[in-house]
């Protein structure tokens, strides 16, 4: 999106419904969380978009993403630390009887997503934002509120822990 | 020159300045942990990147009034795409002949698994089709 165009809520509920619900997701590892955190983010892009200033589009919103997660985080008191079950009739997943790679690939997915939920948070954030999202080193640092080689260090650990979680 | 270090992951993704670039391509002709390295750091970001797009749960875009997101999940390319890829397919290329046993077997099987599945879906990614094609030499 170009930075500094007027926005409807609708065109950024359209155009990052999709992301931000996927970033909630790989974030908490729970389906019922990830929902709630969307409307919630949803609900407080439509408020502040009136106060929005011409910059980093991405980066304002991934801010009040991360922050609509941090606040439920507090709020719940807890840190989600474990992955759900795989469940194989999520129709949002597939919707056919899947083959047996369908099947390898969601296991192997459930191994990448627990993988994920041991990280510490920080580079939980960092890794999701920049390989699940596809943000920018500037616009995760603008959206976390970090050094951009805070930002650099965070995603080469993540990755680091990641390869040994999985090995 | 120091091992690539934090470089490494910035390199793979488009995240480096060019002189950065070249001081890592210049070491990584001379290391093999690094090269070694560098192919975990691939693996672990292919992996996460090729995790499969959950849609929009139908009861929120019902709530919200929209309609179904057409929009490509991911539009951003990898910066280095164009630019870098061919000292990145040098490297990997001697990592995978030099070293075949230096990946966990498991993370690059499952990478080349995931990786297939984001071409799929439009991904792009040229490094780790030289992955597979080594780890299944």
């Amino acid at each position: 999106m170009t930075d500094g165009a007027p926005l409807s809520w609708e065109e950024v509920a359209r155009t990052h419904g999709r992301k931000i619900y996927n970033f909630a997701y790989r974030l908490t590892g729970n389906p019922d969380d990830a929902k709630d955190l969307a409307q919630e983010v949803l609900i407080r892009v439509e408020r502040g978009l009136a106060n929005y200033t011409p910059g980093s589009f991405e980066g304002w919103l991934w801010r009040i993403t991360r922050n609509a997660f941090l606040d439920d985080v507090r709020r719940k008191k807890r840190r989600p630390t474990t992955a759900l079950p795989i469940d194989l009739d999520r129709t949002d997943l597939i919707s056919t009887p899947p083959p047996d790679e369908v099947l390898a690939s969601i296991r192997l997915g459930d191994d990448v997503q627990k993988a994920l939920l041991g990280l510490p948070y920080d580079f939980r954030e960092a890794v999701v934002l920049c390989d699940v999202v596809g943000l920018s080193y500037d616009e995760i640092a603008i959206a976390v509120a970090a050094p951009v080689g805070t930002v650099r260090s965070r995603i080469h650990r993540g990755r680091k822990m990641m390869r040994e979680a999985l090995t | 020159m120091n091992h690539v270090g934090e470089l490494a992951s910035a390199y793979l993704d488009g995240e480096t300045t060019p002189k950065e670039a070249s001081r890592l391509v210049a070491h990584l002709a001379d290391c093999d942990a690094c090269q070694r390295e560098m192919a975990d750091l691939h693996a672990a970001r292919s992996v996460v990147r090729s995790l499969p797009v959950l849609e929009l749960p139908e009861s929120i875009r019902v709530d919200l009034g929209l309609s179904p997101d057409v929009v490509p999940f991911r539009s951003r390319p990898a910066a280095w795409v164009g630019t870098a890829a061919a000292a990145v397919m040098i490297f990997v290329a001697v990592a995978t002949a030099a070293a075949p046993d230096s990946v966990g077997l498991t993370l690059v099987e499952v990478s080349a698994q995931y990786e297939q599945q984001a071409l799929v879906d439009g991904g792009v990614s040229p490094v780790v089709g030289l992955v597979r094609a080594g780890g299944g030499e």
